[in-house]
């Protein structure tokens, strides 16, 4: 699990935005001009831009 | 083509093959034990914040390998895989940073040393200091450090190593007070935020 300590203060790498926690693996950003997701793996939250990216167009109820 | 990623492949040797970090030295430099929020940026196993954890009131890993991290979760420590460049936190977030022995490894240092200010906490007005940027470095003036920067360079590792003034200069930009120790082979720079 991931602390929620850490959950509360993560922001979007990219745009600085508050990011929502789906399925307990996605970190979406709330910002609907960015909608970059970045995954959860191994309870570590991978806040790296260019992974954000990859998952611009996935809708949110289709993340994995 | 995927850069070789070094430290995914020393990470399960990295603590041992490492000198233990001057953990009084730290103390003193962070002004611990205190409350509030640090940031170990490029923390990689967790190898100094194992140490810093009861020393202050929330300790994070950031670090870009991830098996580098998975070493850091394996000792209990919050982590986050992120580039120093485009920091995961809000503006004013941190009391302090703490960044060893990784600042030669950026990509881009103008850059994360804008995000490293940006994420210090303000002073509140109120008496409570603004937060502090701690940035541990070889010293390339020595030439043990000559040697070890070459070294790196001929295994492919992505480092540039900065000499103290060259760190305070890319500070000029940043609302802190800077102040540089020397010990050593190392060199401090110590970045108050201010304002």
């Amino acid at each position: 699990m991931v602390s929620q300590e850490l959950l509360d203060i993560l922001v979007c790498p990219a745009c600085k935005s508050e990011l929502d926690l789906v399925k307990d693996k996605w970190l979406v950003c709330k910002n609907s001009a960015c909608r970059r997701k970045y995954p959860i793996r191994d309870d570590i939250p991978v806040m790296l831009v260019e992974e954000g990216t990859k998952h611009v167009d996935v809708a949110v109820e289709n993340l994995q | 083509m995927p850069r070789f990623d070094h430290f995914s492949w020393l990470a399960p040797h990295y603590d041992r093959a490492f000198r233990a970090p001057d953990l009084a030295r730290l103390d003193e430099l962070l002004a611990l034990p205190a409350p509030g929020r640090l940031l170990d940026v490029g923390g990689g196993t967790g190898r100094i914040s194992q140490h810093l954890r009861d020393r202050a009131g929330q300790v994070i890993v950031l670090d870009e390998s991830e098996g580098m991290l998975r070493e850091a979760r394996a000792k209990g420590l919050p982590v986050t895989r992120a580039h120093a460049e485009r920091l995961p936190f809000p503006d004013g977030s941190m009391d302090r940073v703490l960044m060893v022995d990784a600042f030669h490894h950026l990509a881009d240092a103008p850059q994360a040393l804008s995000e490293l200010c940006r994420i210090l906490a303000a002073p509140d007005g109120d008496g409570r200091p603004g937060g502090r940027l701690v940035i541990e470095e070889p010293d390339i003036a020595g030439w043990r450090i000559k040697g070890i920067a070459l070294a790196e360079r001929l295994l492919g590792m992505r480092s540039r190593f900065y000499r103290a003034e060259e760190l305070v200069r890319l500070l000029g930009h940043c609302p802190v007070r800077v102040e540089v120790r020397r010990a050593g082979e190392n060199f401090w720079v110590i970045a108050d935020r201010e304002g």
